[in-house]
């Protein structure tokens, strides 16, 4: 029963606040003018009675072309916000290389997260870099896998014991398709594969012993003169 | 576009922090009666009850209600006959954030087995108790049992027995003593602090205020504590994990008497029965009556 209750509490601290809370925003490149709007859910594979299932997390971002190659976006996390959290997330998307047949192409995403709740200790930041590589195997449609580093540079936790984790790394794999509009995305997560997730209350799927499995699903939307 | 932009700020704002995790924690279950030793729902320890025996006519169950604030909250007693227990000691148990008294009823007569009585409340908003549990409501749970002890009872000495989130009250009380005879303190399984859940939930350095209200840092409050404690956690213990929340008050504690139990392979909820309810009990009286020392599972700070 302790435990239960337990777990319902940390399965809604995961749902709120888990690193990597959305899928990868943008794999098609923006022209320069154009924008985005991308809704994504899903989150960590979590049991709940006796089934499985993947947190809701829902958060909704907004990209916009800068260059060809170079787009900024935003997102807002409306789980958080329902708890009086702020957890916003800015960025940018630089494609290093397109894709070319079996050459990928390669996305560098650097991105802050901030979270506050508007007190004097609850204010964090938290810098992200993602490496995402990806092929076009149809106009329209592509398979990625990547990587997301997230660094938590505290020392200490709030509860006086040491900050064990500093570097924070998921690995994903994806695919997103559609047409020149709307595109569908879903991907698989890995987070924190190196850390043993067999001594924590909550019951995560996880490979192995390690780490926590998530799913997520996203839409996309492109407006804007749209060029490719 | 731009209305429908308004509408959507509007009811983004309408939701912001209009939820917090606080129910979470402490979630008691209103029920219409005690069954204590005849209760066929799930408890702890529950072969407990066959390993004590059953009460014999010497001994008495005392049910009843207290005020506390605004609210009434079921305690019930459970010792020897007497007229008055003023030269006794009495074991006050505060319960973890499982459902009600029954629930623990069998690790109530494991204490009651050391030959102490033993005085269990459920928080508001739990067993027969009214209202709903808050962190300040279930601290004045506390002192109110603990009143209650003093006023009529006699005044005898007390052991205040805290275990997992029952800590917070246990800790609580002991600070905001100034009046009754707490001469032991026993914490199984306890909480550092509500930070420490959260912060092992999402693998960062989150304020718990992001999700809930409830503070309790026991891990601080321990450092002004020096009443003898006796600490008792599992090794394997995957819901309040010993080294994230057992050592920190440990290291804290700064008063002379203090020992710790390390039970090998025990869960949140299975040291007594890890240790053997035997070896339970007879540390718990070992440590009660100053034979610490002499008894090898309890080992000094």
């Amino acid at each position: 029963m302790l435990k239960k209750i337990y777990i319902t509490f940390v399965f809604l601290v995961l749902a709120i606040l888990f690193i990597s809370c959305s899928t990868i925003r943008q794999i098609n490149p923006l022209s320069k003018g154009e924008s985005s709007l991308t809704l994504s859910i899903g989150g960590p594979i979590t049991q709940v009675g006796k089934t499985y299932i993947p947190l809701p997390l829902l958060s909704m971002g907004y990209n916009y072309g800068i260059l060809d190659n170079l787009s900024i976006e935003s997102g807002l996390n409306f789980l958080s916000a329902a708890y009086g959290v702020l957890h916003l997330d800015i960025g940018a998307n630089y494609w290093l290389f397109f894709p070319k047949k079996i050459i990928p192409g390669i996305i560098i995403s650097p991105q802050t997260f901030i979270l506050t709740n508007f007190t004097s200790n609850g204010f964090r930041l938290y810098p992200d870099i993602g490496l995402t590589t990806y092929w076009e195997i149809k106009q329209n449609k592509y398979v990625y896998i990547g990587i997301d580093n997230w660094f938590e540079y505290h020392s200490y936790r709030e509860d006086g014991n040491i900050q064990k984790h500093h570097w924070l790394i998921t690995p994903y794999l994806g695919i997103n398709m559609g047409n020149k509009k709307w595109q569908g995305q879903a991907e698989i997560k890995w987070y924190v594969p190196n850390l043993v997730n067999n001594t924590r209350a909550i019951k995560n799927i996880g490979i192995g012993n390690y780490g926590v499995v998530g799913i997520f699903l996203g839409i996309n939307r492109t407006f804007g003169e749209i060029k490719k | 576009m731009i209305k429908l932009k308004i509408i959507i700020l509007f009811y983004i704002i309408l939701i912001c922090n209009c939820l917090n995790l606080d129910p979470f924690l402490f979630k008691g279950e209103q029920i219409s009666e005690y069954f204590l030793d005849s209760y066929q729902g799930k408890t702890e320890c529950s072969d407990a009850i066959d390993s004590c025996g059953p009460l014999g006519i010497q001994d008495t169950i005392r049910k009843f209600f207290l005020q506390s604030g605004t609210e009434k909250i079921a305690a019930i007693f459970l010792a020897k006959k007497k007229e008055n227990y003023s030269n006794d000691t009495i074991i006050l148990y505060f319960h973890g954030t499982g459902p009600h008294i029954d629930y623990y009823w069998p690790r109530t007569r494991l204490l009651y087995a050391t030959g102490y009585s033993v005085f269990v409340i459920d928080y508001k908003g739990y067993g027969l108790s009214t209202g709903q549990p808050t962190e300040e409501g279930i601290y004045q749970d506390g002192m109110n049992a603990l009143k209650y002890i003093y006023d009529s009872l006699g005044n005898p000495f007390v052991v205040v027995y805290a275990y997992s989130l029952g800590s917070l009250v246990g800790c609580e009380v002991i600070l905001r003593n100034n009046f009754a005879k707490i001469i032991r303190f026993v914490l199984e399984a306890p909480i550092g602090t509500v930070e420490s859940i959260v912060e092992d939930g999402c693998f960062l350095n989150i304020p718990g205020s992001y999700v809930t209200t409830y503070k309790g840092k026991n891990s601080e409050k321990i450092k002004t504590i020096t009443t003898p404690l006796l600490w008792i956690h599992g090794t394997k213990d995957g819901t309040l994990n010993r080294e994230i929340h057992g050592l920190p008050i440990w290291n804290n504690y700064h008063g002379e008497y203090g020992f710790y139990i390390k039970v090998d392979g025990a869960e949140h909820i299975t040291c007594p029965q890890t240790i053997g309810y035997n070896n339970y009990i007879k540390c718990l009286k070992d440590f009660i009556i100053a034979n610490a020392n002499n008894n090898p599972f309890l080992i000094a700070k």
